[in-house]
């Protein structure tokens, strides 16, 4: 329990120290992908919502904090975010598979590799349509250009987490867990 | 064998549920913790209170030099990394100019050789253009002869061509040997510094004429010797020395060299004279071959406009005496007999132009034959430009040395 808080905290400030100094670097097109919200993604799957909130929470809390962009925009976002992704593709509870199999549903997940690209893809498509509509509200007409930008960061960001989840996964030990009967 | 207990029916330490409890008293603290953090920070934004901006400060003041030695080591990495993409770029386009130079510098020697045939060739253009009555023939030499005592090289020009033996083979504006063992497509030049070489030339000063041999195996130097020279003409250093157009179907007043030496009168044991040669036999590329054939109709034709050529004395006071010397073109008319009475002048005024005066058109012009047959030195070569040489001016006489005490004691 221990060791998996200190990972946690380790991946946590991890991916805050990434976000604030490496994301620049590996821009594509000067579209700078969002590693936070791609890490968050892959600990959404691995290690379930709780973890999710806070991390997502902790990373938008310090980026407020240490690169305050705009008020209340990543304490609010991250978390958000965050937490849309991981209702939709976070391992279902017991009690949910049990409700499903009851409707004669056929219960069960999609693969977890599948559902963290999806994961990142809805967070982060959630991120960049939040952040369009609060330049369109600050008067700045959208154009072609920036949701250009807005796709590229989110297909960078989706193939990211897309990548990051093999080390991250056997860091955090998901591959050496029995499977559930 | 006992059978493993199973692991829900083992009995529960008493420690695990105690440490259980403070599992979650600790979680349930640092989730507190952060949600406070986060919360405080929200008011802080709203009420603008000062005092909860302290949390703020103290997780800047524990994160600022975490966060400066993740991002020294992130830039080093990307340095290191862009020094590496910079390097392999600097490699790539030091190796894109290094093979543009070798092409460019391929290239320029290309344009420099190009630049030297063109320029070879305009000089070839002029002497052949002024020398077209000479049936010239450029030719490029295929072979040398690498021995130290004969002077021989191969051009890629045969009989195919017209080319036969013993033509003249020129080099900007001068000899520089004649062919010989000529063959369907190739032909052997033997050079006049080869000591094989035996040449008809004439000084242009004092025309005197005398044989051209090389040197080149006599005493190893590229140089000529003219021979049978006449004794009673010392000729000086500078003068030219040209073919004279006899023995061989050379065209008179090619160009040999110019008199290095003369000190034939001085030491009575040397009988000749030294050539220094104006072409340069050491950088022969292309030659000009002049099939020059001396036709029959061309000699008979000249002969025959010259049975005009009768010297007619002036009118002059003093009487002429007749004068035999044996060649008809030094004949003078037969003095007219004198007669008693004057005969009566003719009516027709045309008998008495006829007889008395020569005909415009039976006196030779000089010129006057667009068909030369001697040899015409290209201007620009004449100047000395192109050779290095300037063909001497021999204008200045000087007095011809006391000649020599040839005569014979009669017994």
């Amino acid at each position: 329990m221990v060791k998996k808080g200190l990972k946690f905290a380790l991946l946590t400030l991890l991916a805050y120290l990434l976000q604030a100094t490496t994301a620049r670097h590996i821009a594509i097109a000067s579209v700078a992908p969002n590693l936070a919200m791609a890490m968050v993604a892959v600990v959404t799957v691995a290690m379930g919502r709780k973890y999710t909130f806070f991390m997502a929470l902790i990373i938008g809390y310090l980026l407020e904090v240490m690169l305050p962009v705009l008020d209340y925009i990543s304490l609010i976002l991250y978390p958000a975010c965050a937490m849309l992704g991981a209702l939709a593709f976070s391992d279902k509870s017991e009690r949910k598979l049990e409700e499903e199999r009851s409707l004669g549903k056929r219960g069960g997940n999609l693969p977890a590799h599948a559902r963290t690209v999806l994961c990142a893809l809805l967070s982060m498509f959630v991120f960049e349509f939040v952040n369009l509509f609060y330049i369109s509200l600050s008067g700045i007409a959208i154009d072609g250009d920036q949701l250009q930008r807005a796709t590229i960061s989110i297909l960078y960001t989706t193939a990211l987490a897309g990548i990051l989840q093999f080390p991250l996964r056997w860091w955090l030990g998901t591959y050496r867990l029995k499977k559930a009967r | 064998m006992r059978l493993k207990e199973p692991k829900a029916e083992r009995p529960r330490n008493r420690n695990s549920g105690t440490r259980t409890v403070w599992k979650r008293i600790f979680i349930t603290l640092a989730a507190l913790v952060v949600l406070g953090l986060a919360g405080s920070h929200l008011f802080g934004l709203i009420t603008g209170n000062p005092a909860l901006g302290v949390p703020e400060d103290m997780v800047a003041s524990v994160l600022t030099p975490v966060q400066s030695g993740f991002s020294s080591i992130v830039d080093s990495v990307v340095n290191y990394l862009y020094k590496l993409k910079l390097r392999a770029n600097l490699e790539l386009a030091y190796n894109e100019l290094k093979q543009q130079n070798e092409q460019l510098v391929y290239q320029a020697m290309l344009a420099d050789e190009l630049s030297y045939k063109l320029s070879v060739y305009e000089e070839l253009y002029d002497e052949i253009s002024v020398n077209e009555s000479m049936n010239p023939l450029v030719a490029t030499v295929i072979g040398h002869d690498s021995g130290n005592y004969f002077s021989v090289f191969t051009i890629n020009k045969g009989t195919n061509d017209g080319v036969q033996d013993f033509m003249a083979v020129t080099m900007e504006g001068a000899l520089v040997g004649y062919t010989y063992d000529v063959t369907a497509t190739k032909a052997s030049v033997r050079t006049i510094i080869d000591s094989e070489a035996s040449i008809a030339a004439l000084i242009s000063s004092t025309r005197d004429q005398g044989t051209v041999r090389g040197t080149l195996g006599v005493d190893g130097t590229p140089m000529c010797r003219m021979y049978y020279l006449p004794d009673d003409h010392l000729p000086r250093p500078g003068d030219t020395v040209v073919t004279s157009g006899v023995v061989m179907s050379f065209p008179k007043g090619i160009p040999i060299g110019t008199v290095r030496e003369s000190t034939r009168g001085m030491e009575s044991n040397k009988s000749y004279i030294v050539v220094e040669p104006v072409a340069d036999f050491r950088h022969i590329e292309y030659v000009i071959v002049l099939r020059y054939q001396p036709l029959a109709e061309a000699v008979a034709g000249q002969t025959s406009s010259s049975d005009s050529l009768t010297f007619t004395p002036l009118e002059t006071s003093k009487p002429i005496p007749t004068i035999q010397i044996g060649s008809d073109f030094y004949q003078l008319a037969p003095t007219p007999e004198p007669t008693a009475t004057p005969t009566a002048p003719p009516l027709d005024g045309s008998v008495l132009l006829d007889s008395a005066t020569p005909l415009a058109q039976q006196t030779p012009v000089p010129g006057a034959d667009t068909q030369s047959y001697e040899y015409q030195v290209p201007s620009s070569m004449a100047t000395g430009n192109s050779y290095g040489f300037t063909l001497a001016p021999t204008a200045t006489p000087t007095p011809s040395p006391p000649p020599l005490d040839i005569s014979v004691e009669e017994d």
